[in-house]
């Protein structure tokens, strides 16, 4: 397939003027930053749009769509001054009313936006004059522009609230960025160019994002010219990058941990017992091996985090413990296979994303280690909408394979709080959401970080997930491209400075 | 570059005959230009401890076979391994100057993250009442080697434990001549004994508990000793000196007379370099940062105007270059015994990696933390994400300063980590460095996606 391939492609780099290319496992889904839940999205909204504020190479918040912010003497209000002479992509004014339609459409509960914690603590926005707007707060804001870098939207292409994810906006955006969307090719590819009236114009003058789903696929592409940008090599792939002169690796921290989650909502995998059992059948560094180096991890951080318990001891593989539990929960071994009550054998389906070639390597590993332990596993390979559908929306699943990616303020209140909108697996615990609602309150960052230590211990002795490890994270790129500096979650946050060489 | 693949030479070093040579004698680099044209082929007796290891690899083989073990824990980048298996003291203290670099540096490291997370915590809601805060402050500004005593020790309230200490660093005295029978005095007295007698269990035992504990609700506040660094570095400097028959950092000029002993795997590549640059430093560690036999790359080391990283970057390419036809023309001239000394042992790759720490160690002195970063990811292998023969404790150390430097208190953890392994003491400035980072996330909204 590759020799067939690469010829191809290989002309194509010939040719004059070519953009800058960057690869993505999965194309996003949409493009609309009020539904992101992909880090592809949160990359590509970087490029399209902008935020009242967002970090300088420093990580402190400057301001982008805001040119200045005056917090009042009680800091339960701000004074937010608009950068003037900002336009869309399609010639519109950019002005007050925008922020005031992006603030509701975030907070709308019809709307149901991913992004609607990120506006949760603004209680009202009015405009001041067209350049001006007021924030109110909720409680006492020390530092408010800290929390101003959602990405602002125009009211003129979005209109009315509510918004639904199937509004025409999501294969038209229109942001204030310095790239916009020219099209969105028939190959998954999307293509942007540079927006000239930018009001801080950037040097590229064009980008593509192409969807290679394989990782291996991806390196070589970079190595024979035909990709300029790898967001994200896995550590098996870093070798043959490292040594090709035209290739600069760049190390950056994103906090990504993989897991198995279970559906807790599920009479079997509501069971506490079960959920052991199966962690106790799985060898974890045996799932990793084909991945590369990475580290494994007992809870919801990585362990380099200051909120990682290093007290919560790895799970060792013990087949005899776990049968032990399925017997206390009420199942038999047949010799072969674990059963029911009824005598049918305990089946679970686990599903991933479709056409994610790492995904698959540790799902079929996944599949045989429980099947040797005679556990029936079903694989599912979703689609990007049908993920979103089953997985977000409907719950539709028994075990899922995937992977978190947090910035590096690692709050996992999304994913574990009882109210959290990423809470997928339904979990569910008191104490839980008593420490994480402390912890977005506290003052006092050595209390902060032993309640998340806290929040750790009881969600590794819970187990809604099986935590399994955390990767490296390197971009490769190609050295045609200079003056690189990658933000650490964003990625594409200072792409304005990149220059051809 | 190619795995580390130590196990054919190791064989090989222990069963080469020994049959020593004198070292080949390295030219003057004085007055050599700084961006003089690029040698396209560079003459190797000029290039010091490479080409007299690859050249003459029966020299290499000589020095070895007196302090094997040291020379292999010294190549592995395990420097107390080394300083503990060197039986000669000469060499001994080629282990105890880089543990003597490396406490250095993370004594510099614990000083700034300690002054900026209680400068930030005090700007942003004031420090709590009735806590240790200022007095670790206090502690941590005179052990930060920055030379500047802030006014922390002013803020201490008479009646905490350690409030005479605090008066005497006010004062300009060292913490470690405190005498006392609080938490600080008995920690003060562990300093004492690694200062004055060269005792450091106690010290280290000590080092993976917190110093303080203050109850705050079900929680516990916790702070760690921020002078444990300071005494470190200050007792391995003395330690070189001792096996060196000097005194003071300078007394590491004795290591241009041990020949190939006093080069093997530094940033230096032989005795004149050393000299040189000796000349021209007032401060340890940026030994090798000017490197004047590199200039025969092509490789100019004059400072680049401001925090540019992309000027960095261009001088690794130019490093890399020089360093592909250097390695090209030994290759050209080397027997199989010397090509198996220069690939298996990784020589050049780990020269590259010591010149460009100190590289960075420079660039972090003259407030460049980008540049400092540039430098040191190109140092990185990523190949292995450990403390080991690939990648330094060193480079760690700084990578974590880096980061700190420029702004991102959060990734220095990540390299913190990485040195915890080998170097549990560092728990300390872990707990900080990640109480500063929790500190600057405390107004933000954290994001999460799938990947």
């Amino acid at each position: 397939m590759l020799q067939l391939v690469l010829p191809l492609l290989l002309s194509a780099a010939l040719a004059v003027d070519t953009p800058v290319r960057y690869a993505e496992d999965r194309a996003p889904a949409i493009v609309n930053p009020l539904f992101a839940t992909s880090m592809s999205e949160a990359r590509l909204h970087e490029l399209v749009f902008e935020g009242l504020f967002s970090d300088d190479h420093d990580l402190r918040s400057a301001p982008q769509l805001a040119e200045s912010l005056e917090l009042a003497e009680d800091k339960l209000t701000a004074t937010v001054r608009l950068r003037q002479g900002v336009r869309w992509h399609d010639g519109e004014s950019f002005d007050a009313d925008d922020v005031i339609f992006s603030v509701r459409a975030m907070s709308d509960a019809a709307t149901a936006s991913t992004e609607a914690g990120r506006t949760a603590w603004i209680s009202e926005v009015t405009a001041l004059d067209p350049h001006t707007v007021q924030l109110t707060f909720v409680a006492p804001e020390h530092s408010p522009q800290d929390k101003l870098h959602f990405k602002i939207l125009p009211e003129h292409r979005l209109g009315e609230l509510p918004i639904k994810r199937t509004h025409p906006f999501r294969n038209r955006p229109v942001g204030t960025g310095p790239w916009m969307v020219q099209a969105f090719n028939e190959d998954s590819s999307i293509s942007l160019s540079r927006f000239a009236d930018h009001w801080r114009p950037a040097s590229l003058s064009e980008l593509s994002m192409r969807e290679v789903s394989d990782k291996n696929y991806q390196s070589k592409l970079l190595l024979y010219k035909s990709l300029d940008l790898l967001v994200r090599v896995l550590p098996r792939d870093l070798a043959p990058l490292q040594n090709d002169r035209n290739i600069e690796l760049y190390p950056y921290q994103t906090n990504s941990w993989w897991y198995v989650g279970f559906n807790l909502s599920d009479v079997r995998l509501k069971d506490a017992r079960v959920r052991e059992a199966l962690a106790l059948l799985v060898d974890i560094p045996e799932l990793l091996r084909p991945i590369g180096t990475g580290e494994l991890v007992t809870g919801p951080f990585v362990v380099s985090s200051p909120y990682y318990d290093h007290g919560v001891p790895k799970r060792e593989t013990d087949p005899d413990r776990a049968g032990a539990l399925l017997r206390e929960a009420g199942y038999s071994f047949d010799g072969k296979r674990w059963l029911d009550a009824s005598g049918s054998p305990l089946r679970v389906r686990l599903a991933s994303q479709a056409d994610l070639e790492t995904s698959q390597d540790v799902v079929v590993n996944l599949q045989s280690q429980l099947q040797n332990q005679g556990i029936v596993v079903e694989p599912e390979f979703l689609r990007r909408a049908e993920w979103k559908q089953r997985v977000w929306r409907e719950r539709d699943f028994d075990l899922i394979l995937s992977q978190w990616s947090f910035d590096r303020n690692e709050d996992v209140y999304e994913q574990f709080h009882s109210s959290g909108g990423r809470n997928f697996v339904g979990y569910a615990s008191a104490e839980v959401d008593q420490l994480l609602d402390e912890a977005r309150n506290t003052t006092d960052p050595q209390v902060k970080k032993q309640q998340l230590r806290r929040v750790h211990s009881v969600i590794a002795a819970d187990i809604p997930m099986m935590f399994l490890w955390t990767l490296d994270n390197y971009a490769a790129v190609s050295s045609k491209v200079g003056s690189v500096e990658i933000h650490p979650f964003y990625f594409f946050t200072w792409a304005t400075d990149w220059t051809l060489r | 570059m190619k795995p580390y693949l130590p196990c054919c030479l190791l064989a090989w070093m222990a069963c080469t005959p020994v049959a020593p040579t004198p070292p080949s004698a390295p030219p003057s680099v004085e007055g050599a230009p700084a961006a003089a044209p690029v040698a396209a082929s560079p003459d190797l007796r000029e290039f010091g401890w490479i080409s007299e290891a690859t050249r003459s690899p029966t020299t290499f083989t000589a020095l070895l076979a007196d302090d094997r073990d040291g020379w292999i824990a010294l190549h592995a980048n395990d420097y107390e391994r080394a300083a503990d298996r060197f039986e000669t003291p000469t060499s001994r203290a080629r282990a105890e100057w880089m543990l003597a670099l490396l406490h250095h540096d993370l004594a510099r490291l614990t000083g700034y993250a300690v002054e900026t997370f209680f400068s930030e915590w005090d700007a942003r809601s004031g420090l709590p009442d009735e806590s240790a805060a200022t007095m670790i402050a206090t502690l941590g500004s005179f052990c930060s080697e920055s030379g500047a005593l802030s006014g922390w020790a002013s803020r201490c309230s008479p009646e905490a434990p350690g409030f005479a200490m605090a008066q005497e660093i006010a004062r300009g005295r060292a913490p470690w001549d405190h005498v006392g029978v609080d938490v600080y005095g008995k920690r003060m007295a562990l300093h004492r004994a690694a200062r004055t007698s060269g005792a450091l269990d106690g010290l280290l035992a000590a080092a993976v508990q917190p110093l303080v504990v203050e109850p705050v609700g079900d929680f516990e506040r916790t702070f760690f000793d921020p002078c444990l660094h300071r005494t470190l570095a200050d007792h391995w400097t003395n330690r070189t000196a001792m096996s060196l028959g000097g005194e003071g950092w300078r007394a590491m000029a004795g290591f241009s007379d041990l020949g190939l002993a006093g080069s093997l795997f530094a940033p230096w590549l032989h005795a004149s370099d050393l000299d040189s640059e000796l000349r021209a430093a007032d401060i340890p560690g940026v030994i090798g940062a000017r490197a004047p036999s590199l200039r025969r790359l092509g490789v100019g080391t004059n400072p680049h105007a401001g925090d540019d990283p992309v000027s960095a970057r261009e001088e690794v390419a130019s490093l890399d270059r020089g360093l592909a036809d250097w390695r090209a023309s030994l290759s050209e001239g080397a027997s199989d015994e010397g090509l198996a000394v220069l690939e298996d042992l990784r020589l050049i790759e780990r020269y590259r990696q010591e010149y460009l720490t100190t590289r960075a160690r420079y660039a972090l002195l003259a407030e460049r933390p980008r540049q400092a970063l540039a430098y040191l990811e190109a140092a990185r292998d990523p190949s292995d994400p450990t403390v080991g023969a690939a990648n330094s404790p060193v480079l760690w150390a700084l990578l974590a300063e880096a980061q700190l430097h420029a702004g991102r208190a959060r990734a220095a953890l990540d390299a913190l980590h990485v040195l915890s392994g080998t170097h549990p003491e560092v728990l300390g400035l872990r707990e900080v460095v990640g109480s500063l980072a929790v500190l600057r996330g405390l107004d933000r909204t954290g994001d999460s996606r799938e990947e």
